[in-house]
């Protein structure tokens, strides 16, 4: 992620001359027992110093973690979280960081997994929060809150705040389980300003003086040290302390402007100049003074030498930032002595050399304080994919909610990368809002590039909007005009709107061009390393892939959209469950079962259900094939309940045809017609297991007739295998051969067995009527041997039971008589009796009860 | 109640004696200092947001907020 910066999460470095708070570390050391230790106190009270400290003395492993405005946002505070708990244990949340790119994620849980790794570390830990007073976000308080509530007992956690939290502590004071230090407890004594005094003035003080000092300041550690600072270049120290301590002036104000009074000129100035920036380093100092190359360095360790509330941020003193309140200070007196315009002027080469340095995030916020909204604009735009799609997201959002109105007026775009950034909180009305009053200030038609361009990107995002709708003709209409109108060299929206197309196209069963939107997608994608987009367009073609029965394909897209995304992003529950789906049909179940249990639990990352009810349904469907039918049953009933309420048609659909293969292949027919889908294959298959084999070809003619020609070879793979089973039933032999042998044919490419296995003894009988044709019988005897063995028929039968047949058979031990026979099948009561006979002959029996006696062994039933 | 129509005129009193160049940091409020040894903002400010938003400059400095009172702003 860009402008990820180490030093946030990296303890600062400890400052060798501040003075030692043994109480304050004593008490600190014996409370590692509370939950929560709370350090609570106005600006400059030695908050970090304090725990900087400890946490140098302490044994015990420290994530820590410098927070800012911008960590408001929950996806980056997460990523940083997890980025200082590897400061303890390197992997820890390496699975969870690729879930945190996509929107769709469900925090809670994920919040939840951290919590389940956290349990690993087997030692106390220490979790720091400093400056955990610009986290405004509830969302971010939730958070902490599960953390204090779920963590392992051996985490601890620390804040450090200007203001209280809002974490309960009422509650937690009560039960003991919170140390509290506040400005009380951090006001300096005597003793302890003494020997701050002392270490950075390097002058003898009286104790009156020390005294006249701390009761100046009330033990204010920002005030104590200034005050040293400034008595170090005071000749007469008593003087100094009398005249302070005489004076109304706020403590600051007085004793910086000792401290100054000191500094050269040019040293003011520079210190001045970079007040501005947040964290800095030596190249940036000498870009902003001019310094010469390398002095920016000695600069930033003199000031350090001097205690002027500079802190390093890494060992190698790269990095620095002032005190908070110091750089505020100094901010204030850079408004006094330079013009507003100079400061921006000071801001803008701030930009300028983070742009440099690649540094965009920071280029586009020192823009944004330059006040110069057309450098803003081009870093927001960013060089072909705008910042908001690479992790500045709620950076450009709160730029774009607090501009003046008379700023859009002038810069249209910008209210299409608004609308573009509010997509993702789901405000849809305002997101129209926004479009509207684009196209307001926008001419309908143009020849203008830029300006069509931008009509372009409208209607992307309208297609945008069309998808969470679900309004497939809008999407495609949308994103049909949208691709008119984008810049050839628009990549970024292009990709996307390619992608929606393709989606839409798949909704629409409109295969081929599906493919086509897709493939394109992909290739942009993969151009333009927006690796979302491939991955996505890639489990598409692969899905793609597998209707038209190009199973190499499939697999390749799968695994290609696994290869650019890494197994932890929890889309890739999609590209596993379509290998999961290649395996299983050909009949490699213990692979397919792999998949699909690697599949779970990145399903599980998601808000919707609907991936993790994919997985177990597919789960289910392994069951199916095994030889626990019972627990199948059981297992596809629970998972009927639970879909029942999902709005995902295609997983209702696969849920019934896998409750009508188990009922058929528990003989339970009455099940399996209540089960089928009205217009479904499944239905097909209950018509000709009810020996209605006639109205069943009908019905596959129909089916047949509604596949498009090209991408639905794996529905006609299926109808034409029914098919063969009627036509068996109907003993229509040639047409069976000729079934069978379009069938195979079309999944030439597929090696799919598992179809057929599937279909159970029915299919198992009509293979074994050609096995010794010329054409078919090498495939078919191949096939034959995949079937289990229980199923094969016993020896000493020697002609195989027609459909109609089992389905009297079955009818008779259940206790049907000759006449409710007839009523159940619709037949005449002597056909009803001849099949009868003839089944008798068949299982050389002479009775009923011997006869379902006699396919009980046989295991007909 | 924030009333939608009224702007309300607020005195912030802080400790000790701020300079007066601090003006314009405090969104340009008329500082004047008392001889209690502390500094009093005074003016009008727009809303809710905008009185909470100084409260944080006055908090990011360090500074004691000693008291803090609203007024009608008499219409002219």
């Amino acid at each position: 992620m860009l402008g990820l910066l180490r030093s946030k999460y990296s303890l600062p470095q400890l400052n060798k001359r501040v003075v030692v708070r043994s109480q304050l570390l004593e008490r600190l050391a014996h409370s590692l027992d509370k939950r929560l230790i709370l350090i609570s106190a106005p600006a400059g009270f030695g908050k970090t110093t304090l725990l900087n400290q400890w946490l140098h003395q302490s044994s015990h492993p420290v994530a820590w973690l410098s927070l800012d405005r911008n960590d408001n946002d929950i996806q980056s505070f997460l990523s940083y979280l997890i980025s200082a708990f590897q400061q303890i244990q390197p992997q820890l949340g390496n699975k969870l960081l690729p879930a945190l790119q996509n929107p769709q994620i469900n925090t809670a849980k994920l919040v939840m997994q951290l919590i389940h790794e956290l349990d690993t570390i087997c030692e106390p830990f220490l979790l720091v929060l400093d400056d955990y007073h610009l986290i405004e976000a509830a969302a971010i308080d939730e958070i902490i809150q599960t953390l204090l509530k779920h963590a392992p007992a051996q985490l601890q956690i620390v804040i450090a705040a200007r203001e209280d939290p809002d974490l309960r502590l009422a509650r937690m004071r009560a039960n003991g389980e919170l140390l509290e230090l506040r400005a009380a407890d951090l006001r300096f004594s005597h003793q302890e300003a003494a020997l701050l005094l002392q270490e950075i003035s390097k002058q003898p003080l009286g104790p009156r003086e020390v005294e006249q000092l701390t009761e100046r300041t009330e033990g204010w550690a920002a005030g104590l040290q200034l005050a040293g600072i400034a008595l170090e270049n005071h000749p007469d120290s008593a003087a100094f302390v009398a005249s302070f301590s005489g004076s109304n002036r706020f403590i600051l104000d007085y004793l910086l402007e000792e401290v100054l009074q000191h500094q050269s000129e040019e040293q003011l100035q520079f210190l001045l100049r970079i007040s501005l920036v947040e964290r800095i380093c030596g190249p940036l100092c000498e870009a902003l003074t001019g310094l010469e190359p390398s002095k920016g360095q000695v600069f930033l360790e003199e000031l350090e030498r001097a205690n002027l509330f500079i802190i390093a941020l890494d060992q190698e003193r790269n990095w620095y930032r002032f005190h908070h309140l110091f750089a505020e200070l100094l901010q204030q007196r850079l408004t006094q002595s330079l013009t507003a315009d100079e400061i921006e002027q000071i801001q803008l080469a701030t930009s300028r050399w983070f742009e440099e340095q690649g540094l965009e995030f920071e280029a586009f916020q020192h823009a944004i304080a330059a006040n110069d909204i057309a450098r803003s604009i081009e870093l927001l735009e960013g060089k072909g994919v705008p910042l908001y799609f690479r992790g500045g997201h709620s950076r450009a959002l709160s730029w774009l909610e607090r501009l003046e109105p008379s700023i859009f007026a002038a810069y249209p775009q910008l209210h299409v990368h608004y609308a573009s950034t509010l997509l993702t909180k789901g405000d849809f009305p305002k997101v129209e809002r926004e479009l509207e009053a684009a196209e307001q200030r926008l001419p309908s038609q143009t020849d203008d590039p830029q300006l069509r361009d931008l009509l372009g990107h409208v209607a992307a995002i309208r297609a945008t909007v069309a998808i969470t709708r679900h309004d497939l003709a809008s999407i495609v209409a949308q994103a049909e005009r949208a691709l008119q109108l984008l810049a050839p060299t628009n990549l970024a929206v292009r990709t996307s709107t390619y992608w929606m197309l393709g989606y839409a196209h798949q909704l629409q069963h409109q295969r081929l061009e599906a493919r086509k939107s897709f493939q394109t997608a992909l290739d942009m994608g993969l151009a333009i390393k927006h690796n979302i987009m491939s991955i996505t367009s890639s489990i598409g073609l692969g899905k793609l892939y597998t209707s038209s029965l190009q199973y190499e394909l499939a697999q390749q897209h799968f695994q290609q959209a696994i290869a650019i995304g890494g197994l932890d992003m929890p889309i890739m529950s999609e590209a596993l469950i379509g290998l999961a789906r290649l395996a299983y049909d050909q009949n490699e179940l213990e692979q397919a079962r792999k998949y699909a249990l690697q599949a779970l639990p990145l399903a599980q990352q998601f808000e919707q259900n609907d991936r993790v009810l994919m997985s177990e349904l597919f789960l289910a469907k392994l069951a199916c094939a095994g030889p626990d039918l019972k627990q199948a049953k059981k297992q596809l009933g629970q998972l009927a309940q639970r879909a029942s309420q999902t709005p995902f048609a295609e997983l209702r659909a696969e849920l019934a045809q896998l409750q009508v293969q188990l009922a058929l292949g528990q003989g339970d027919l009455t099940r399996a017609a209540q089960q089928a889908q009205p217009e479904s294959l499944s239905q097909i298959q209950v018509l000709i297991a009810q020996g209605q084999a006639e109205r069943a070809l009908k019905s596959i003619e129909h089916y047949q007739a509604s596949l498009g020609a090209e991408g639905w070879e794996l529905e006609r793979f299926q109808s034409l295998l029914l098919q063969a089973l009627a036509e068996y039933e109907l003993a229509k032999p040639e047409a069976v051969y000729y079934s069978l042998r379009e069938a195979f044919h079309l999944a030439e490419n597929a090696h799919i067995t598992r179809y057929l296995l599937d279909l159970g003894e029915p299919m198992r009988r009509v293979l074994h009527s050609v096995q010794h044709d010329a054409l078919l019988g090498p495939t078919v005897q191949s096939l034959l041997q995949a079937f289990p063995a229980s199923t094969i028929q016993a020896p000493d039968l020697i002609e195989g039971l027609t459909q109609r047949e089992l389905s009297i058979l079955r009818l008779i031990a259940a206790g049907y008589s000759n006449q409710q026979i007839s009523q159940e099948l619709v037949l005449a009561l002597s056909t009803v009796k001849g099949h009868i006979r003839n089944l008798f002959d068949k299982l050389h029996v002479q009775r009923r009860t011997e006869a379902v006696a006699r396919a009980r062994e046989l295991k007909l039933l | 109640m924030e009333q939608c129509n009224g702007e309300y005129s607020y005195l912030i009193e802080l400790q000790d004696h701020l300079d007066l160049s601090w003006s314009s940091y405090f969104d340009n409020m008329s500082l004047s200092l008392s001889s209690q040894g502390t500094t009093i903002l005074s003016g009008k400010l727009r809303d809710q947001a905008a009185l909470h938003a100084l409260l944080r400059k006055v908090q990011n400095l360090g500074l004691t907020l000693i008291a803090l009172q609203r007024s009608v702003v008499s219409s002219e």
